[in-house]
């Protein structure tokens, strides 16, 4: 017999009878347990998306730096004037920021000036028949 | 299948898993390995099943990542033990399994699982030259070698009593 004849017996003695080995018993619940691992049940998948977001909203509002300060911030305005006069009254400065510069005191004077006119003219106006000649 | 339903799979495994667990067994001669790996290949091809070509067979691209996996895993873990026991001497009914029980410690882990695919597994050259990343002629050559290795470890090992216990296979 050839050797090529021999090495084909040897493939036919292979196929006549096959091992079977067997694996453990468990092993094909093993791999099943592998691909299904237990899961988390539904309600506790779900719950953290109901609740979490309205959580991170409100912390957000809270710890947001406000906009508006709770303590107004002090205006200084400028001392109404006494009475309506005829007399035009000066422009002001309406520079919100010149008038925060501005030395309060200098409105006073300002006012007293302008008293001291008024009584100046109705002193004029109210003894009109005062007559150095008729003396 | 494709819509991953897990229970159409548990019946791949319950229909394959002794087939790649047997495959494997040949790659790395151990059977803790072995069960470990199958485990592994079920795991990898259901992840990857979106890439399973529906029109071909199922069982060498179960055998394809099992060979990829336990060469990954053997290059890890420390090489085969050398000395695998001699098999007993031939029960006179089936000298068939004793000539596997020979291939396993006469010839390598690359020579045995290609014996195991075309002999065992009935795969043909091409499918086994595909699961074991070889060209067709590397595999043919790779058998010859094997069965020429068998028949002379056969005649050597073997008497000549052993051929007319199987008259239907007559040996030199």
């Amino acid at each position: 017999m050839k050797p090529d004849e021999s090495f084909d017996e040897i493939g036919k003695l292979l196929r006549s009878e096959k091992p079977d080995p067997r694996p453990s018993p468990g092993l094909e619940a093993r791999i099943l347990r592998a691909l299904n691992p237990p899961s988390r049940s539904a309600g506790a998948t779900l719950w953290p998306w109901f609740i979490l977001p309205p959580a991170l909203a409100t912390g957000l509002f809270l710890l947001w730096p406000d906009a508006t300060p709770s303590v107004p911030p002090v205006v200084r305005q400028l001392a109404p004037s006494a009475e309506e006069t005829p007399v035009a009254p000066e422009k002001q400065p309406v520079v919100s920021l010149a008038i925060n510069d501005m030395n309060p005191l200098r409105n006073e004077t300002r006012a007293l000036q302008r008293d001291a006119e008024r009584a100046g003219r109705f002193l004029i106006d109210c003894l009109p028949s005062f007559n150095v000649d008729g003396r | 299948m494709r819509e991953g339903s897990s229970a159409a799979y548990g019946i791949l495994v319950h229909r394959y898993h002794t087939r790649v667990f047997a495959f494997l067994l040949t790659l790395t001669r151990h059977r803790q390995d072995a069960e470990d790996l199958t485990q592994e290949t079920f795991v990898r091809a259901w992840k990857k099943f979106h890439r399973f070509d529906p029109e071909l067979p199922l069982l060498p691209w179960l055998f394809t990542i099992a060979r990829r996996l336990s060469i990954a895993a053997l290059r890890k873990s420390k090489p085969l033990p050398e000395d695998i026991p001699f098999p007993a001497e031939p029960e006179p009914e089936r000298p068939a399994l004793w000539l596997w029980e020979l291939a396993k410690r006469e010839l390598s882990a690359d020579a045995y699982s290609a014996l195991w695919l075309h002999y065992r597994e009935e795969l043909p050259l091409k499918e086994v030259a595909r699961i074991l990343s070889k060209r067709e002629g590397t595999v043919k050559v790779l058998l010859h070698r094997a069965r020429k290795s068998l028949s002379i470890a056969l005649r050597g090992r073997s008497p000549d009593d052993f051929a007319a216990t199987a008259p239907q296979h007559s040996l030199p």
